[in-house]
């Protein structure tokens, strides 16, 4: 019996302890936000040619980064070099990320090959804390068999261009259906509210820490799309957005929307489930003579608190971000996303894709959506439950906004404090 | 070798589970429901403040609790109903009842999140199959998914897609095990099918009722997959429910002590609802052989 006891208890020891060993000490890890784009690709090939010690891609799924990077660096096991595309500021403020500035100091490393705007992105209380990798922007996309058929000749430069066209396109079937619009101001990744609101010079935030979404940019922004969509019929558009879905199914790509803010990845999207749509790309419409506006994420690389050796994680991040990367990225990948890499982006190599020049001078215009970094998935759910709560019930606006200004503000409030308790701790 | 020491070592592995995936999360998470804490750093104590935000400063908090009472008061009793009828169809089958039993099985093995993917098409307004029927009849229907109104109804049409899961085959096991004497007795008193199903079926039956009525109820309260999938809590706030304004709390905004000071709310209130359900079952609930 004894041989049978201490075998089990073997194998427990056994499973617990390979559980708990790294399999190559020397190998650092890289997690890469997955993406649809070259599941093939693994951006630490090339460096590992050329490298004296290697780095292992991990393509972890988007939709569990965030979770998997927390507990990985929460149980002190991070990857040694992370990348995200949710606000840096998040990240840094919770003292989870490295700063890179005596590692920028020390090479003398040229920030200046990078946009000016992303790289502003990277900062959190004037330190360094990640690398721009790559950047996208939104457009304004039109469907040009819609247009020819309906004879409409021309192109829409303002959001009034835009309501009068939409008119025009906007198609209702025998028992009265909306089948197809002209435009959906509540349907899409980029809201109409907020880049009427930037058009306006709203900031949404004063100071750093006061929340301002009652204000009269924001309701008029907010009133503007409530009344285009009651304007065709709240249920009509309900019920046609109840027909989109994904890939052929999305809006525009089905032909039911005749116009739409975009991002660049649309015409590879296009492209492959819908080849036979015309569409044309211009910049988005301007409200009452505002410039265009546009909004532009940004795709960064860090090293998370708790890494084996910082600087072999730096090494392999200015790899990243050089131009040689970005171009062999570039060649050997159909990717949609920019180059934060001035030179790369700029590279005659991207003119490939339809309308870059369109989506390029968009980017010089791009707004970003980190706008209170401390709170920013709460500013978002609020600032999306007010649009909604505006065009869908009968509430006052300023009562709607004036709630969705104080939750927001609460919630900043309370990780401003929180901020400033583990600060303190710090310096302890 | 002590048979009790062999006992233990076969243990071992599961109180070690036990204790790091249950006993630990559990006092861990009451602590930081006192605690302002986002994961990566340390937790900040705050002391009750979480529990007095979230029961006099947030009205989030009212609205999901209100969504999923009104949710477990549709679910439950047309669930329990639903599966009962079809037991006692199923029951009244003398050949090839197994062929309905596994016909109506079937369907409960979905996954939640294929399920609401399929559904999410069946309630689509325009070319969703209910519509299509509806419009077949002349009806008019309603947007579904997109209508505060029409949103809870139709994830409670939704859940009676597994009333021929494992609730219907208790119920059938249960009908099945009534001695056959009691309705011959009840017949030749004078008593009547109708009758019967009242006063023998339905007593005989009461402890599967009762039990399913609480497993039913912190099913309900715990109900997520659906809307998480299908609505994301809209529209209007109409499907937020507890459990997916807990896990927003946690894995959106990553305020984890909030979101563990909802979790503990959470626990007292089902306690208190499955109370009250023991006590009520005093008086329903008829256990052969027992005072």
């Amino acid at each position: 019996m004894k041989p049978i006891i201490f075998s089990i208890l073997g194998f427990y020891y056994f499973i617990f302890v390979y559980g708990c060993t790294s399999s190559d000490e020397k190998t650092l890890v890289y997690w890469s936000v997955g993406s649809a784009t070259n599941d093939n690709y693994v951006h630490s090939d090339l460096f590992n040619k050329i490298s004296d010690f290697k780095v292992q891609t991990v393509s972890v799924p988007w939709t569990e980064y965030d979770k998997k990077t927390l507990t990985a660096i929460l149980s002190g096991n991070p990857p040694d070099i992370m990348s995200q595309f949710a606000p840096l500021k998040t990240w840094a403020s919770r003292k989870s990320l490295i700063s890179l500035n005596s590692f920028i100091e020390e090479d003398n490393y040229d920030t200046t090959q990078f946009f000016k705007f992303l790289w502003d992105e990277m900062k959190w209380e004037n330190k360094i804390y990640g690398i721009p990798i790559n950047t996208s922007s939104f457009a304004f996309f039109c469907n040009t068999d819609i247009f020819n058929e309906l004879n409409i000749k021309y192109i829409p430069e303002s959001w009034d261009d835009v309501t009068d066209i939409a008119r025009r396109i906007n198609k209702f079937d025998d028992d009265g259906n909306l089948i197809r619009a002209g435009f959906l101001p509540n349907y899409g990744n980029f809201m109409t509210s907020n880049v009427i609101g930037w058009q306006l010079g709203e900031k949404y935030i004063v100071n750093g820490k006061d929340i301002k979404l009652n204000t009269p940019f924001v309701k008029e922004s907010f009133l503007w799309v409530r009344d285009f969509v009651h304007g065709i019929g709240l249920n009509n558009v309900l019920q046609l957005m109840g027909s989109f879905g994904f890939a052929e199914q999305h809006g525009f790509i089905s032909g039911k929307i005749g116009m739409m803010i975009l991002d660049n990845s649309f015409p590879k999207l296009i492209q492959k489930y819908n080849p036979s749509l015309s569409y044309k790309v211009i910049p988005i419409p301007s409200y009452k003579n505002s410039k265009s506006v546009s909004s532009a994420g940004v795709w960064w690389v860090g090293i998370p608190k708790g890494v084996k050796d910082p600087k072999k994680s730096w090494e392999f991040i200015k790899f990243l971000a050089s131009t040689e990367n970005q171009l062999d990225y570039l060649v050997k990948t159909d990717e949609s996303l920019f180059s934060a890499n001035k030179v790369a982006a700029y590279d005659s190599i991207n003119y490939k894709f339809p309308y870059y020049d369109i989506f390029m001078d968009q980017l010089q215009v791009g707004q970003s959506p980190s706008i209170v970094p401390l709170a920013h998935d709460v500013f978002w759910r609020e600032y999306k439950m007010a649009e909604e709560r505006i065009i869908m019930s009968d509430k006052d606006v300023d009562e709607i906004l004036e709630t969705a200004e104080k939750n927001v503000q609460s919630s900043l409030d309370k990780a401003l404090e929180y901020y400033k308790y583990m600060s303190n701790k710090l310096d302890e | 070798m002590n048979k009790k020491l062999l006992v233990t070592i076969f243990l071992f592995p599961w109180i070690i589970g036990f204790i790091g995936y249950g006993i630990y999360p559990i006092i861990i998470s009451f602590y930081y429901s006192l605690c302002h804490y986002d994961v990566l750093q340390l937790p900040m104590f705050i002391g009750f403040n979480n529990y007095y935000d979230i029961l006099f400063n947030d009205s989030y908090f009212w609205k999901s609790i209100t969504n999923t009472f009104i949710y477990t008061l549709f679910r439950v009793p047309t669930n329990i109903i639903l599966s009962l009828i079809l037991a006692i169809l199923i029951n009244q089958v003398s050949k090839g009842s197994s062929i309905f039993r596994t016909a109506y099985f079937i369907p409960s093995l979905v996954s939640g999140v294929a399920l609401s993917v399929i559904w999410m098409w069946i309630f689509n307004p325009q070319i969703g199959l209910f519509n299509i029927l509806l419009k077949f009849f002349g009806i008019s229907g309603p947007m579904w998914l997109q209508d505060p109104n029409w949103s809870k109804p139709a994830l409670v049409i939704m859940s009676f897609w597994s009333v021929g899961g494992g609730r219907m085959l208790i119920f059938l096991a249960g009908l099945r095990n009534i001695p056959p004497k009691l309705y011959e007795a009840f017949r030749l008193d004078g008593g009547n099918s109708f009758q019967s199903f009242f006063h023998i079926t339905l007593p005989m039956i009461s402890p599967i009722i009762f039990l399913w009525a609480i497993i039913e109820v912190i099913a309900s309260m715990q109900v997520f997959t659906e809307a998480f999938i299908m609505t994301k809590g809209g529209p209007l706030d109409s499907t937020l429910f507890y459990n997916l304004y807990l896990y927003n709390k946690a894995f959106q905004d990553f305020n984890m002590g909030y979101a563990s000071a909802l979790a503990w709310l959470l626990l007292i209130i089902t306690f208190a609802i499955t109370a009250f359900q023991f006590k009520l079952s005093k008086k329903y609930v008829y256990y052969e052989g027992m005072q």
